[in-house]
């Protein structure tokens, strides 16, 4: 038995590395999705390496050189300095820490809580199911960055706290994903098989219909991830996520609008990191979508 | 007959509906920590008057009556004051809601009117050049950040070339149109009031640009794949085999069932439209509901939060409906289903 097992794990794990060659294979002709990966992945690097890579590491924090205040891109500060001397560059490279890790976190909890309820409501069915399902509803049928407002006004403005709302938000979407997989999933030849060796239903669920669903999974999980780095900085605009002089992109743009027009720079260059970072992980996730060859909103 | 039916049917679905964002509504804003008679009166107030105070607010009472108080007020209106204006929340509303349905019209039809032309042209000229450039101006509009576009706009045009104003609903000198809609481009239509119109619809050309980006490039994205995918279709290329002329293929099959896709999502683009409002709002400090509720948060005023919650959901709520109703007559599938 123990010899069978290990041979079926064996031959699943060399289809599972040759379907990941073929999508590097296939994913390699798809110009934009490599520009995209690139960028992002540099946005990335750039942030996690903050501390070396920033010229002034200490203008992260609430350092003031009034004396190299307001001054222009140059040499000297690439992007130019803000209202308190700080380079701005460095403060992109670390504000983009608290970004972009809201921006990867929200879809992830998202996609956890929704696919786990998702699985839930179309596998046990019934009562559960149903309740499950129309909760959904409810929560779809209000516009998202709304239910964050409220859960911030609740609990007061922090970016964990911008994380927690807009993950309990986003939810939804993947419960309707799943629950719609796992509905045409179910009466599968697979499925039946595994119930009727004697699985329990949380292994049916998780190690035989799940792994069916990923591939729409994984494409809304990229293209979201876009969504939530959005998001995140818009309600970090409103002053609703870290709280200066901590750097975050949305904030840093919103702290620049006090010095239009002609200090153009500290609302400008944030604004295009933001861009940057989306337009990229929507090049993946359009490639993903092309490569796995599925239909995601 | 069956139309009817099916129309009944979706009206039933959105009494529930309501009632849960209510109860969600309710049961967020008794999380808030603290209790919120002593918080209105503040550390120092006698324990008689809390008491007092937490009588008439009810809060003495099961949570199952608060409720239905909760509901009872609302339904008369009142949602309780506002800590910034020291009005009703109800009021509040009533005043800046038509600013924001307004802006909220303005840019859904922008995004409508060249959306669909440009998913439609983009579809049929697969991989022309038409077809690049729509594919760069929907990803640029699904990527770049609302409330930047906004300050980039107002940079360029408000300031560099001085040909857009900055903020506000209309000119300083000009006095606001005879209220009857209170969407200042209908109403000064309406009294033939030309300078108020012409500066109403300066001053909302640039929020609501900003505002439909996003929407705008979903429109084009689903459009284009919907006509891609139906081009090929058996029965396109039947009526084509047929003789049929390309015109009347695209006109009478291929348009409509395209189109159903961007019509289901259209109710989720007004409600993006509605929440970046609260944004953009800000930006052009276009006195709507969205600049209100964003201040609400920032300020922690309670019950203008919930009281924009409500709005803004209820909003969402009919959108969808009026989607819904569009829906079933585009495709007949639906309501028969």
């Amino acid at each position: 038995m123990g010899k069978t097992n290990y041979s079926t794990k064996l031959i699943s794990c060399r289809a599972y590395l040759e379907s990941f060659f073929r999508g590097i294979y296939v994913i390699r002709k798809n110009t934009l999705a490599i520009v995209g990966i690139g960028v992002f992945l540099s946005l990335l690097l750039m942030c996690i390496f903050a501390p070396w890579l920033a010229p002034y590491p200490e203008d992260a924090g609430d350092a003031i050189h009034l004396s190299q205040s307001f001054k222009s891109p140059s040499m000297l500060h690439i992007l130019g300095t803000d209202q308190m001397g700080r380079d701005i560059f460095s403060r992109i490279t670390f504000g983009g820490r608290n970004t972009l890790l809201a921006g990867l976190i929200i879809p992830l909890v998202g996609a956890s809580i929704g696919c786990t309820l998702g699985l839930i409501a179309g596998y046990i069915g019934r009562r559960i199911g149903s309740v499950i399902m129309r909760t959904t509803d409810v929560f779809l049928s209000i516009p998202p960055l709304i239910i964050a407002l409220l859960v911030i006004g609740v609990f007061g403005p922090s970016l964990k706290n911008i994380i927690f709302a807009l993950s309990i938000v986003w939810w939804p979407w993947y419960t309707r994903l799943v629950h719609g997989e796992v509905i045409s999933l179910r009466e599968e030849t697979f499925v039946e098989s595994s119930r009727l060796l004697g699985a329990k239903s949380t292994r049916t669920m998780f190690s035989e219909i799940l792994p069916n669903a990923i591939p729409p999974i994984i494409v809304k999980i990229t293209l979201d991830i876009g969504y939530a780095i959005l998001n995140a900085a818009a309600l970090g605009f409103l002053g609703l996520g870290v709280l200066p002089p901590t750097p975050e992109w949305g904030l840093m743009v919103s702290q620049g609008r006090l010095y239009l027009p002609s200090i153009w720079w500290i609302t400008t260059f944030p604004g295009i990191f933001i861009f940057l970072a989306v337009f990229s992980i929507n090049l993946i996730g359009d490639g993903l979508r092309d490569l796995l060859d599925v239909e995601v909103m | 007959m069956r139309f009817r039916e099916y129309l009944l049917r979706r009206l039933l679905l959105f009494i529930p509906t309501l009632f849960c964002v209510m109860v969600l509504v309710f049961i967020l804003s008794r999380m808030l920590p603290g209790d919120p008679a002593r918080l209105a009166l503040g550390p120092d107030a006698p324990m008689s008057q809390i008491s007092a105070l937490r009588y008439s607010l009810g809060l003495d009472k099961p949570i199952h009556i608060q409720f239905l108080i909760f509901l009872e007020n609302l339904l008369h209106g009142k949602m309780g004051l506002s800590l910034l204006t020291n009005r009703d929340v109800c009021q509040d509303v009533v005043q800046f809601y038509p600013a924001s349905f307004e802006l909220a019209l303005v840019s859904m039809t922008i995004a409508m009117a060249i959306g669909i032309p440009l998913g439609i042209v983009s579809g049929i000229k697969q991989n022309k050049w038409i077809d690049h450039l729509s594919r760069v101006v929907s990803l640029f509009g699904v990527s770049v950040p609302r409330f930047w576009l906004a300050i980039i706009f107002i940079l360029v045009f408000s300031f560099y070339m001085r040909i857009m104003p900055i903020s506000g609903r209309i000119g300083s000198g000009i006095p606001p149109p005879a209220h009857i809609t209170g969407l200042y481009l209908i109403d000064s239509l309406v009294t033939l009031n030309i300078p108020a119109f012409v500066s109403s619809l300066k001053h909302i050309i640039l929020p609501a640009i900003s505002l439909s980006v996003s929407p705008l490039a979903q429109i084009v994205r689903l459009l284009r794949a919907g006509i891609i995918e139906h081009k090929r279709a058996p029965y396109v290329m039947m009526v084509k085999a047929n003789g049929m002329p390309e015109d009347l293929i695209n006109r009478k099959y291929l348009f409509k069932i395209s189109f159903i896709p961007v019509l289901s999502i259209i109710g989720l683009l007004f409600a993006s439209i509605i929440a970046m409002s609260f944004v953009v709002e800000t930006v052009f400090s276009w006195p709507g509901i969205g600049r209100y509720g964003s201040n609400a948060v920032l300020y922690a005023d309670f019950n203008a939060i919930v009281g924009v919650t409500i709005v803004a959901g209820v909003t969402f709520i009919i959108a969808n409906f009026v989607v819904d109703m569009f829906y079933g007559y585009f495709d007949p599938r639906i309501r028969y289903g």
